[in-house]
């Protein structure tokens, strides 16, 4: 996996990352650029992705402290030289300060005093003082950019690549057919295993992590991650699903791959400074402009664009006002009088029946995904609220519900035509 | 991470040598600076004969360790304020966060859950009473904007569905989606209400909300106006952080107002997205679609798949109510806008054929339109003369034959750039994503019914029947069963022109 390429021109360091992932041959992707920062460029090529949030604040806290420590190294040289630069000036040694000890060595003395000669300890000094302020001034930078910025455009496309990366890497091993012929059962073995331990990981990992990755980019994939989850629990699984599954764990790997945590994806390009300033500059703007617009809706002549937006539908905060007290009147009828449950649910069902026969096909879809619960437990008091609500997020549920694919169909108007 | 901590243990090794090396050099330091605490002694006798003492006890171990202190503390600081902001206050409402449930609820959590579960024999109606306990236990300062609230809401809608209770689980939706809108429209407190990154994250979950509601929905024109309202903010939204949205909007105007001063589209201005420059194939000519990693689409982020599909209700609503040109001046938004939200190379395949399709019910349209004027003319020769007419009837077959040109290339540009790139050929059956095979399947079809309107029965033949073939691969029933029926009227008029043809030679 060593890379020959020697066409790094300007400060591009050549990436090699180790983990033997770089199936791509000829190609300039390998080129790998430092990751961008304001306030952390010294670090050059160590810099993480800024998305690597934890990475960007260590870094900046040793860069902090190496600041201060060249504050305290300019410290102690100034207010040590005061001696010695005197007596480095006397160019004798009998004019050196008489000393008590007896075991005093005058030949290390006069060493000292040459290493301490005054020039060479201004520079030491001026040395100190650079230093310090540069860092200190550095991680002033970055600090203010972690904490103040409102929007990071770094930071939103180291994560966008990411997210790319992963979609492109499920394809990327979908496709990408193993020589060495494994048998089947062995694999199966093999997946199930590795899904328990992904799903291990899902609760580990919490629940806006399994979000991003089921509901990322792809109709399909979120219907796999459902269906991921009946395999977890029916054990079967056939070849596609078992393509599917073993190209999304190992996209998940390389995704975990400590290089590409660090870094981000090793083959993208982070945008150009002047491009981040422009960005941010554009936002500010754009948000500017929002703000004066919402406060005087007469002056929307320059953005129509925006000015539509700014209407909230009068009476909007009523309705909500009012939906929410019928919502908790409901529920308090509903725990009131638990036995009228059934039968509203009758009337309403009957209801439902006669006017809505299109909706009738959504409770069959939501019904494909009821939790089950190992048969082991056997008392609620034991159930693990947090795996539950991983596996079951009603959130993704929601968004599986709603990734809907609409399509037209066109019929031929030769029909009506002809007969 | 692990670099990180490899980092920081060998920061921690060097610390570790530096003090094994501090008693040899902090002897030295003492030897030397012995002299000159002396002499500086005889310069300040004026000092106290006790700090003196003091001063020369310990004169330069005192200093190091203050500073170390120092710059530990400095490091732990900057540490410190870098994980508050990163956890606390990223997440002023808890959209991002877990929350742990306090035992109260949980209680009822737990119990609502069992009963919903295999458990407790899928008894919903007695899971949906614990969920609304849990909700009326939940406490007051936990936001209802929240996770930990909306989750709670979302299952009882959710149990609701399941007892078929369709009314009530849309009004919880709709208070949902009505306390979302409030929170995102409101930018007044923008800085102290909701931060930057939860907003995405509640404009995509705006969105579900949005969508679901709309599959309740009966009342087409409540959902248009929600549509549009959420859309418009999602806009804005994105609006803020792409240029090139901007540019689009701008671009856009000046579209417009060029159609105001009179001069109409031609088919130059219509591109169609569907190539190689949009469609992203990696480097080895495998021939595999992928997404542009030099691409910067990070303000479509990360609400892009829910904002498409809300998008294409709307065109649904639009054609619903007979609007097809509004829904298609949508369409065509929506395949620019997925181009540059990068979305994933099938969904765009799919927007750009669902988009000949509209074209083509324009076109159908536009025919509709031509044949009542027609009609009307056979009935009353005299509108003839009438140079309004005339023209309304020249306007209405250029644009109808714009139209058809348009839904042409459309399908073109698919079905050409499936014969370009072998691996998507040969490799049809086995596509990880869906909708390129349906994408496919439906331009094959689309272009079949062009040809049959041309009268080419033997190529519409053979479209549709592959189109068939591919469809049922994906199990695309409606495509199947539409593409059937073509393919019978197909038949019969082949049928009928052999008969017609086979008098002529028994003629001749």
């Amino acid at each position: 996996m060593s890379n020959n390429s020697k066409d790094n021109s300007n400060n591009n360091l050549l990436f090699d990352d180790g983990n033997g992932n770089n199936d791509d041959k000829n190609s300039d992707s390998k080129v790998f650029i430092n990751r961008p920062s304001l306030g952390l460029k010294l670090w050059g090529p160590l810099v993480p992705a800024a998305d690597n949030r934890k990475g960007l604040w260590a870094l900046l806290s040793i860069q902090t402290a190496i600041g201060v420590y060249a504050f305290y190294r300019f410290h102690k040289l100034s207010t040590t030289s005061r001696m010695p630069v005197k007596f480095s000036n006397s160019s004798t040694y009998y004019n050196l300060p008489p000393s008590l000890n007896r075991f005093a060595n005058p030949q290390t003395t006069v060493m000292t005093t040459r290493f301490q000669s005054g020039r060479y300890l201004t520079w030491r000094k001026i040395g100190a003082l650079l230093t310090g302020v540069v860092l200190l001034s550095q991680s002033c930078l970055e600090f203010c950019r972690l904490m103040l910025l409102p929007f990071d455009p770094w930071y939103d496309e180291a994560k966008l690549m990411r997210d790319k990366k992963f979609f492109n890497d499920i394809i990327k091993f979908y496709y990408y057919k193993d020589d060495k012929s494994i048998d089947s059962i062995k694999i199966v073995k093999i997946v199930n295993s590795s899904l328990d331990i992904k799903t291990d990981q899902i609760n580990k990992n919490g629940n806006r992590n399994t979000e991003d990755m089921s509901w990322d980019d792809d109709n399909d994939r979120n219907s796999l991650g459902s269906a991921e989850r009946e395999n977890i629990q029916t054990k079967t699984l056939n070849a596609t699903e078992l393509r599917q599954s073993m190209a999304i764990l190992k996209a998940q790997k390389e995704q975990a791959n400590p290089v590409i945590k660090w870094f981000g994806p090793i083959d993208y390009k982070p945008m150009s400074f002047g491009k981040y300033l422009d960005l941010l500059e554009y936002y500010l703007s754009m948000r500017e402009n929002l703000e004066i617009n919402r406060h005087n809706n007469i002056d929307n002549k320059n953005n129509s664009i925006l000015s539509n937006a700014i209407l909230i539908r009068p009476g909007w905060e009523e309705e909500y006002t009012e939906l929410c007290k019928k919502n908790q009147n409901w529920r308090e009828h509903l725990l009131k009088h638990s036995y009228s449950l059934s039968k509203v649910n009758a009337v309403e069902y009957s209801n439902s029946n006669d006017e809505n026969s299109e909706s009738s096909s959504i409770p069959t879809k939501t019904l494909a995904r009821n939790i089950i619960i190992d048969p082991a437990m056997k008392s609620k008091e034991n159930l693990d609220l947090d795996e539950i609500w991983t596996l079951h997020d009603p959130w993704i549920n929601l968004a599986l519900d709603t990734s809907l694919s609409i399509k037209f169909i066109p019929t031929s108007i030769k029909k009506e035509n002809d007969e | 991470m692990i670099i990180a901590h490899r980092r920081l243990l060998l920061q921690g090794r060097r610390l570790i040598i530096n003090n094994n090396l501090i008693p040899s050099i902090n002897t030295k330091i003492k030897h030397f600076s012995t002299h000159s605490q002396q002499w500086n002694s005889f310069q300040q006798i004026s000092k106290p004969p006790n700090q003196l003492l003091q001063h020369f006890s310990n004169p330069s171990k005192k200093d190091p360790s203050k500073w170390y202190l120092i710059i530990g503390m400095a490091a732990l600081l900057t540490i410190g304020s870098g994980f508050y902001f990163d956890t606390f206050n990223e997440d002023k409402t808890g959209i991002l966060k877990d929350y742990k449930y306090n035992p109260e609820v949980s209680k009822y959590l737990k119990e609502a859950v069992w009963m919903e579960s295999n458990k407790g024999n899928y008894n919903y109606s007695e899971a949906l009473k614990y969920y609304a306990m849990a909700l009326n236990e939940m406490p007051n300062h936990i936001s209802k904007l929240s996770d930990a609230y909306t989750r709670i809401e979302l299952k009882i809608a959710e149990m609701l569905e399941r007892l078929n209770m369709f009314d009530r689980s849309k009004d919880v939706y709709n208070e949902i989606l009505n306390r979302f809108y409030l929170a995102l429209s409101d930018r007044s407190d923008i800085s102290t209400k909701i931060s930057v990154n939860e907003r995405a994250e509640l404009i995509r979950k705006d969105l579900r909300i949005l969508i679901k509601s709309l599959e309740l929905n009966q009342d087409i024109q409540f959902g248009k106006k929600n549509l549009l309202a959420h859309l418009l903010l999602v806009q804005e939204e994105i609006l803020l952080k792409s240029p090139e949205l901007k540019e689009f909007f701008d671009r856009k105007r000046e579209r417009t107002s060029k159609l105001l001063k009179g001069q109409s589209l031609t088919v130059d201005d219509f591109q169609v997205f569907v190539n190689e420059e949009n469609i992203k194939l990696d480097k080895e000519d495998n021939g595999l679609m992928i997404l542009d990693m030099n691409k910067n689409s990070s303000a479509w982020e990360p609400f892009k798949e829910e904002l498409f599909v809300a998008r294409d209700l709307y065109t649904a609503y639009c054609l619903s109510s007979k609007d097809i040109a509004s829904a298609l001046t949508c369409k065509m938004t929506t395949v620019e806008w997925m181009v540059m939200a990068d979305m994933p190379p099938g969904q765009i395949l799919l927007a750009q054929a669902n988009l000949g399709s509209l074209f083509y019910l324009q076109m159908e349209k536009l025919d509709a339109d031509i044949e009542q004027i027609n009609s009307k003319i056979q009935e009353n020769p005299d509108l003839l003369k009438d140079d309004t007419i005339i023209k309304a009837l020249r306007t209405l077959n250029k644009n109808k034959r714009n139209c058809l040109k348009m839904t042409e290339r459309c399908y073109d540009s698919i079905l050409n750039f499936f014969n370009k790139n072998k691996r998507l050929r040969y490799h049809i059956k086995d596509q990880l994503d869906t909708s390129i095979l349906q994408a496919i399947a439906l331009s094959t079809y689309g272009k079949g019914v062009l040809v049959l309107n041309d009268g080419l029965l033997a190529q519409a033949e053979r479209l549709l029947k592959d189109a068939i073939t591919l469809a049922k691969e994906e199990d695309f029933k409606e495509l199947v069963n539409e593409a059937s029926k073509e393919l019978e009227q197909v038949q019969t008029l082949r049928l009928e022109q052999q008969h017609i043809s086979e008098p002529q030679k028994t003629i001749s």
